[in-house]
Formats: structure tokens, C-alpha cells, sequence
């Protein structure tokens, strides 16, 4: 049987109680991703926020929080597999116990496993990637990244920017933080016109890319390694190369 | 914004640009009521296009150098444009580069302008303008000035998170010979009041739960590679003793990019000996992460490390014996002796290890680099590398000599 949710992580573990107290599940996707095959039966399961609490509740109670971060990080991810990955991994995890944080390598939690790190990375990759301009008093920062990482960037920027309004916006998605002190929120977001910057915003990031040139030691030129840091994919918002 | 400011931001940062360390770890800082805060991890921003990492905004008070060190870009007989930044402009520079997520924060240097402590005094006063007036929480890095007055680098040790002193060179003959106006004694002084205030706050904090922090962050320091002919062993020894002697957090070295002429120095044609400086990294994580003494690494005889080969798998090579380890069985002291394994690595090995017998086919997945490690490791008492454990054979598997070799014209 396949299991099809909305998307939401109460739906996903939705689905996991489904698996233990309905049918169990060979394959869990999201709805949007599913494509009709002849041979499996599919399920789509509606949200239940009452036994997405009991799933989450087992989470916590049997294992550390770094195995629900895990978990919710491999969600946020962009691998189709995922939310099969998930169910294989907790399957496992509630047969093992707590020795299941130990295991790396095994099949059923690897997966889990490089997912998590991968989007983890992202997220860390975009605490110092993302680019803010001040429109009207706001500070405005766009970004594409692979993964759903919006909701992991919120505590950060709300910490740093306590005294500022602020807004990130994931375009691929079309959602967005906003924060104004204290706390932020996450909504759908759509830019309608093209943003104009004021001159005294053109004046710091003419600034930074002075800077940014400045700094590189020609004779060390390395445009590689670069790369391979900054991917071209994420420079499309970095002012530093426009 | 004039564009004057470009220009003092260009040129000083240009002067500013050789000097290696940017990090922006070793302190975890919540924002308190104003802009900013630092995580332990450390963030990098940008990327320039020598593919160093960008976290602060590096830059110098002024280039305007009394001082005339030879291997330096600002000493004072070169004729380069020379600027200074005022105080505000620095802290309005950071201010507005921190909200717009360019930068983590600031690492301040300076030449030396008049004397030692007019320049730290005109560090103190960019260091008290962030934190006072522009309640800014983000990282702070700043040069100590070798010849300061100790109350000064006190004051400013209790606003900064790192601060640090540059010995440029690993010997007082090296000192003596590029730098002869700097004093190799008065050097370590700055060090050591850093390292004795950081312990005396370890000990305040036993009795006060808020005495104030001293540079929590810790200090580190840099030596220039390639400029003088000292060794690799020498600048390893010298990094050894530092971590030591003043509880260094990180010492850098920066591979010579000639910017000056002089008799003294290598050619201006030369590039940076960047494998060389690469080398002394890897030698360096050895030191600090994985329990190797400087004397190992390079022994009795030894001057200069193996470019074709790391200081790790040079190590294994010298002391075939020891090889292969077992994986399921050795401590993960022995584990991170094994050429291809890292402290990532020999963590899952060693967790995963208390659970399942680990197969072969697991190392790769938890990221041991098979390449390297299979000549060193046996899996459950069997061995995978195809070559019997012979040095030369493992070299030669390792580092083919090419089929193909470019033909010279003039041979």
C-alpha cells in the first residue's frame, strides 16, 4: 500500500500511525508526486493532528532530539525518496531502541542519515550566504535554495536582527519569514513588482563588492575552489556577483 | 557615502588582505538587546576568488607604517597609497555590512602609526564605539600591538572576542634579519597578558558566575612560510610550542607572496609555495586534532615534508610495522593513525562499532576515504589491499607515475 499525504510533517507522521494501526505502508509521498502505478494500491491520508501527536510524542520519548532532527530535517529535503526513507528509518528505530543513533551505515539509516546532513549543511551554508537590502526600512533578502530550509533560518536571523524588520523570501517556494522584533512568522509571499534600491543601498553594495575584489590575492587565484564553495546556482542573489 | 571611502576601504583592505586568519568561531553569543550575535561553529559569508573564506571585514586602521619589514606590503619605503580610516567610518563599515549578512563581524589590524600604543588606542576607541554605541554583539577580532601598554590590551581583551599577535617569523634570526626595528622579546609579551587574563578569568568565573569575559574567543597568530629559508620542521616546532607555551586556539601560516623587492627576499617572479603551506595545515590538524607530536611528524634528519605525500600517510609509511590495524578492535586513538580515516570517520566507526561487527563495504559510507585507508586497515582479519604491504608498492598505487609526459620543445 502506498500513502499519500498533504505535505505537512503532521501528515507524514500521520501516515507512520496509519502504518502501524491501519495498513502497513510500502511507500509514503506526498500527494503532488505521486504518479499512478498498475501493480500498488494507494492511500491518500488525511491529516490528523491527534495521531501526528501520539508519532511525535513516541519520537521524543524514545529517542534524543537529535534523532527527531533527523527526521525533520530529512523532510524539509528535496529527495522524493524522503518521506519513505523516514518510515523505513522509524520502522527500524522503534524495533532498535535508542541504539539506533548509533548505527551509520546500515541501509535503512543511512539514507536518513546523508539527507539530514546534506540539508543541514544548506541551512548552514545559508546563514552566511543569504543577502539582505534595506527597501523602505525593511531588510529584504531573496533566496533559491534546494531545500525547504526556510523555517531552520528563522531563529537565527530573529536573534541577530532583534532591532530590525526583516523578511526572507524562498522564491522557489513562494513563502517567506517576517519578522518585525520578536517574533517572525512564515506565509506565502510573492514579490509583485521588481524591487528599486535607494542610492544609499546601491552606495553599501558598491562598497562590498570594492571589498570583495579587494581582498582576493591574485597570484593565489583559485576560481575552482571557488566554486565549489559559492555553486553557481546560489549566485544569482549574492551581490558580491553582480 | 562619498567615494572617497571607496578608496580607503580598497586600499586598506588591500593591505589588510595577507593576513590569513578570518575565523569567526570559538564563542557562542546571543544578541542582548542590540544587533548581533556569534555561534561557536563559525560562518563564512563570501568566497573570493582566491577561494579564501570571507566571515569578517578585514581591514586595516591605517597602512601608514612607521616600520620597515622587509617581506611587507605596507612597510614604510615602499610608495603605496597610503589611508586611514576614522573610527566612525569603521563601525558605520561594519554596522552596515553585519545587516546586510556580508560579514560576522570585524577583524581590525592596523600598521603601526606613531607608536604602538597611539595605534591600540585607536583600536580601542572602533572596538568601544561598536560595542557602547552601536550595542553590537557580533565577533570581534583585533590585532594586539607588540609594545602596547598592558592596561590598553586589557581595555580592549574585555570587548573583543579574539584577539591576535603575528610572529610573521619561527626564529629570532628570521626577526632580526627581515624585521630588525621589531623587538622578538616584546612580541610574546602581548601573548602571554592575553593568555594570563584568560586564565585569571577561568578562575574569577569560580568565584563570580559574571565576571566580565576576557577575549573568549581565544588568541592565535600567523608565520609567513617561504620568505626566509627556514624549515618545515622549525615552523612546526615553533607551532608546537606555541600551542603550549600560550594556549594558542590556532596558529596560520601564510605561504610568501612576494610583494617586494630586496636581497634578502625570494624573487618577485616566485608564486606562493602553496602546496608547502597546505602541507603545514594538514601537520597543523595532526597536532591539534589527532594527538601527533611535531617530532613525529617529522623526525631525526627530517627538514621539509614529502610534497607528494601527506604528513599522515608519511607517518604510516615510516612506521609500517604498526600496520594493518583491525578495525573492529583498535582504540580510536589507533584508529585515527590510519591513513584515510578522520576524527568524523573514526566517531561513527566507533559507535557503530558498539552495536554491529562493521563490514568492508561500511567504511566507505560512514566516510572513511578507501583509496588511502585500504592498505592500512583489516576488516573482521581480512585484508583488501591488492598490493602486499611493501611502502614502495603502496606509493606506486597511490601516486602512478603518469603514462604520458609532456614533450619539451627544447630537449
Amino acid at each position: 500500500m502506498i500513502y499519500t499525504y498533504d505535505g505537512t510533517f503532521d501528515g507524514l507522521l500521520t501516515c507512520i500511525h496509519q502504518h502501524y494501526y491501519l495498513e502497513h505502508a510500502s511507500e509514503i509521498m506526498e500527494e503532488i508526486h505521486y504518479q499512478p502505478t498498475l501493480f500498488e494500491e494507494v492511500k491518500f491520508v488525511e491529516t490528523d493532528l491527534i495521531k501526528a501527536k501520539r508519532v511525535y510524542d513516541a519520537i521524543m520519548k524514545q529517542f534524543s532530539e537529535e534523532t527527531y532532527w533527523d527526521i525533520y530535517r530529512t523532510y524539509l529535503s528535496n529527495n522524493r525518496m524522503k518521506d519513505t526513507y523516514i518510515l523505513r528509518y522509524l520502522i527500524m528505530a522503534f524495533k532498535m531502541g535508542q541504539k539506533i543513533e548509533l548505527l551509520h551505515a546500515h541501509h535503512d539509516t543511512l539514507p536518513v542519515r546523508r539527507i539530514s546532513r546534506a540539508v543541514g549543511f544548506e541551512k548552514h551554508r545559508f546563514l552566511g550566504l543569504l543577502r539582505f537590502a534595506e527597501i523602505d526600512h525593511v531588510l529584504y533578502a531573496a533566496f533559491e535554495p534546494d531545500h525547504n530550509i526556510l523555517i531552520l533560518l528563522g531563529e537565527h536571523f530573529a536573534d541577530r536582527l532583534a532591532n530590525e524588520r526583516f523578511v526572507i523570501h524562498d522564491m522557489k517556494r513562494v513563502h517567506a519569514i517576517f519578522c518585525d522584533h520578536w517574533p517572525w512568522i512564515i506565509s506565502d509571499f510573492k514579490m509583485e513588482q521588481p524591487i528599486t534600491y535607494s542610492d544609499n543601498e546601491l552606495a553599501f553594495q558598491a562598497l562590498w563588492k570594492g571589498y570583495f575584489e579587494a581582498i582576493a590575492i591574485e597570484s593565489r587565484q583559485n576560481l575552482k575552489l571557488q566554486q565549489s564553495f559559492v555553486p553557481l546556482k546560489y549566485r544569482k542573489h549574492l551581490t558580491e556577483f553582480h | 557615502m562619498d567615494t572617497q571611502i571607496i578608496t580607503k576601504l580598497q586600499t586598506l583592505a588591500e593591505s589588510a588582505k595577507y593576513d590569513v586568519s578570518c575565523a569567526s568561531s570559538g564563542v557562542d553569543k546571543s544578541n542582548k538587546g542590540g544587533l548581533g550575535n556569534s555561534a561557536a561553529c563559525g560562518i563564512c559569508h563570501a568566497w573570493s576568488s582566491d577561494g579564501r573564506c570571507i566571515s569578517l571585514l578585514k581591514t586595516l586602521m591605517t597602512n601608514d607604517c612607521v616600520y620597515d619589514c622587509a617581506y611587507c606590503i605596507n612597510r614604510s619605503s615602499n610608495d603605496i597609497r597610503r589611508e586611514s580610516f576614522t573610527a566612525e567610518e569603521v563601525a558605520t563599515l561594519t554596522i552596515e555590512f553585519y545587516r546586510r549578512n556580508y560579514i560576522e563581524g570585524l577583524f581590525l589590524s592596523s600598521a603601526i602609526e606613531k607608536n604602538p600604543n597611539y595605534t591600540m588606542e585607536k583600536i580601542l576607541k572602533v572596538v568601544q564605539l561598536l560595542r557602547h554605541q552601536h550595542k553590537f554583539f557580533g565577533y570581534i577580532h583585533v590585532k594586539g600591538i607588540p609594545g602596547a601598554d598592558p592596561a590598553l590590551i586589557r581595555q580592549v581583551g574585555l570587548l573583543v572576542d579574539r584577539m591576535s599577535v603575528n610572529i610573521e617569523l619561527p626564529t629570532r634570526e628570521s626577526l632580526r634579519l627581515l624585521a630588525p626595528q621589531k623587538n622578538p622579546e616584546k612580541l610574546f609579551d602581548p601573548m602571554r597578558q592575553i593568555k594570563d587574563g584568560i586564565l585569571q578569568l577561568k578562575d574569577d568565573r569560580m568565584h563570580f558566575k559574571h565576571a566580565p569575559a576576557f577575549v573568549p574567543a581565544g588568541q592565535s597568530t600567523q608565520m609567513i612560510v617561504g620568505a626566509t629559508d627556514d624549515s618545515d620542521k622549525t615552523i612546526l616546532e615553533t607551532t608546537e610550542k606555541l600551542y603550549k607555551a600560550f594556549d594558542l586556539k590556532r596558529v596560520y601560516f601564510s605561504a610568501y607572496v612576494p610583494v617586494n623587492e630586496g636581497s634578502l627576499l625570494p624573487s618577485i617572479q616566485l608564486a606562493p609555495p602553496k602546496l608547502r603551506e597546505h602541507r603545514l595545515y594538514q601537520a597543523d590538524f595532526l597536532l591539534r586534532f589527532y594527538k601527533f607530536s611535531a617530532s613525529e611528524l617529522l623526525g631525526e634528519g627530517e627538514h621539509n615534508f614529502d610534497l607528494a605525500y601527506d604528513p599522515k600517510i608519511n607517518w604510516a609509511f615510516k612506521h609500517i610495522e604498526q600496520f594493518p590495524m583491525e578495525i573492529n578492535r583498535v582504540s580510536v586513538e589507533e584508529l585515527l593513525r590510519i591513513p584515510g580515516i578522520g576524527t568524523t570517520s573514526a566517531r561513527r566507526i566507533m559507535r557503530q562499532r558498539k552495536v554491529v561487527t562493521i563490514q568492508y563495504d561500511d567504511l566507505s559510507k560512514m566516510g572513511v576515504v578507501m583509496k588511502r585507508a585500504k592498505y592500512f586497515l583489516t576488516c573482521n582479519g581480512k585484508f583488501y589491499g591488492d598490493k602486499a604491504m611493501s611502502v614502495c608498492g603502496i606509493k606506486t598505487a597511490l601516486n602512478p607515475p603518469s603514462p604520458y609526459n609532456q614533450m619539451s620543445l627544447f630537449a
